[in-house]
């Protein structure tokens, strides 16, 4: 066994040699000389007869291929001759089969709840994207949406994504307070400090003018001379506020002292103008 | 007998099911079929050409290429036939007698040209048989499919390197049983 293997490894032959003796190429004239029974065996292989002898011997006239062949033959063509129409069956029997029954009833019920979900959903979107939902709705609407990149103008805002502020009501008793903020400083019109994007002030300046007064004559009801004299001092300096924007005490008719001292708690007004 | 500049005219005539372009394509690898299955199994290797040429046919509209292309394509088939033959023979348990035991004792034409022819073919097919399956199958692929070492392998399922271990066997292998027989070329020749 080991002689025999031992000459089948001394015989092995290179790749360019295999690959040529295996294609052809190389022919038993050219292969080496070791080489040459395979390269013999390997053309006798590709001459071999299609058919064997007996039955060439039953090959029927000068037909070499024989019945067999033949017939194969002929069944290839019926194959094929009928390909056409079989494949036109199979387009036609791939056409999607309709049911003339109904479906069970509980696909149509899944359908008909996906699409109220979805028509409700839509409704709410259209309804946030013109500002008409409550508050809270519009804005739980516009964060959710913000997500996927869409806006949609938050609850408290108008079209133009801008808050329409109200300010306190000058015939209550924020007047006292906001005539308080104003002459301490913040809207004091000495000191150019009419901000015009103050709401309260405006509203404040607004309702003097109506009445045809100035603001200091208009307050003068609800202030101590006081308070308007000597409004330019200490006060500016604390008005900036934690202000709730109105006095808690008004209305009990008591005045602020915070001007006396000079100090004062004024800054507790100083951010009136977010109302 | 390749069909070369024809073979288009040939491929399309023989998809619309004439019987002379089918038969064309046929006789062009009839025989290189035959001997490749009937070489790898000796009992049932003509019904198997002719169920792999059936498949062809049932095939063949589906098929776009050239001439190199078509001779894959038949040996693909037929390859594939050959092994679902094995399974069914595994599972049936029985072994068909080789054509050889048979074909002796069948009336035949002229013996002296019978002599002749088939003692070469004899001793090649012998010689062939005396390899192991997966060895036999590259080689065959080979010689008689016309196919490089890597069409053999994407056949084959088997990666190149693979395939070429194997031929490479198979002919080392081919090399020492004929020189351990003394057989010569000259002898193969005049066989």
């Amino acid at each position: 066994m080991d002689l025999k293997r031992r000459r089948i490894s001394s015989r092995s032959p290179d790749r360019e040699t295999a690959e040529g003796v295996l294609s052809g190429a190389l022919g038993p004239q050219d292969a080496p000389t070791e080489w040459r029974p395979v390269a013999e065996l390997l053309t006798v292989l590709r001459t071999l007869p299609a058919t064997p002898p007996s039955a060439r011997a039953a090959a029927v006239g000068d037909d070499p291929a024989g019945d067999r062949d033949r017939q194969t033959v002929q069944a290839m063509a019926a194959i094929l001759a009928e390909a056409p129409a079989h494949r036109a069956w199979r387009r036609h029997w791939r056409v999607p089969f309709r049911p003339s029954v109904p479906r069970p009833l509980n696909v149509y019920r899944i359908r008909l709840a996906t699409a109220l979900v979805a028509a409700s959903l839509a409704f709410m979107v259209g309804l946030a994207s013109a500002g008409r939902l409550p508050a809270p709705a519009q804005n739980a609407i516009s964060v959710a949406l913000s997500k996927f990149g869409i806006s949609i103008p938050r609850g408290g805002q108008d079209q133009s994504g801008q808050t329409t502020p109200v300010g306190p009501d000058l015939t209550g008793p924020e007047k006292k307070g906001l005539c308080i903020a104003f002459f301490a400083g913040n809207g004091n019109e000495e000191n150019g400090k009419t901000d015009s994007s103050s709401v309260a002030f405006k509203n404040l300046q607004d309702a003097a003018d109506k009445a045809g007064q100035s603001v200091k004559d208009f307050c003068a009801d609800v202030l101590p001379q006081a308070t308007t004299s000597s409004s330019a001092g200490h006060g500016k300096s604390h008005g900036k506020g934690k202000a709730k924007g109105h006095d808690k005490s008004g209305g009990k008719g008591q005045q602020p002292d915070h001007s006396s001292n000079g100090h004062g708690h004024s800054g507790s007004h100083g951010s009136s103008k977010n109302h | 007998m390749a069909l070369g500049q024809n073979f288009a005219r040939v491929l399309l005539a023989a998809k619309s099911g004439e019987e002379w372009a089918v038969a064309k394509l046929y006789q062009d690898l009839s025989g290189a079929v035959l001997n490749y299955l009937r070489l790898q199994d000796s009992g049932e290797g003509e019904d198997l050409a002719s169920e792999a040429w059936i498949d062809v046919a049932r095939a063949l509209p589906r098929f776009e290429g050239a001439e190199d292309d078509f001779r894959r394509f038949v040996f693909a088939i037929a390859h594939r036939r050959l092994i679902d033959h094995r399974r069914k023979l595994r599972r049936r348990k029985t072994h068909p007698a080789p054509a050889e035991l048979i074909e002796p004792h069948l009336p035949s034409g002229n013996v002296e040209d019978e002599a002749l022819d088939g003692i070469a073919r004899k001793e090649a097919i012998a010689r062939i048989r005396g390899l192991p399956p997966d060895q036999a199958e590259v080689l065959l692929l080979r010689v008689f499919a016309g196919l490089s070492a890597v069409e053999v392998a994407r056949l084959l399922g088997k990666r190149p390197v693979t395939v070429r271990v194997l031929q490479h066997r198979a002919l080392t292998r081919l090399a020492a049983d004929l020189a351990e027989f003394h057989v010569t070329p000259e002898q193969l020749r005049t066989m």
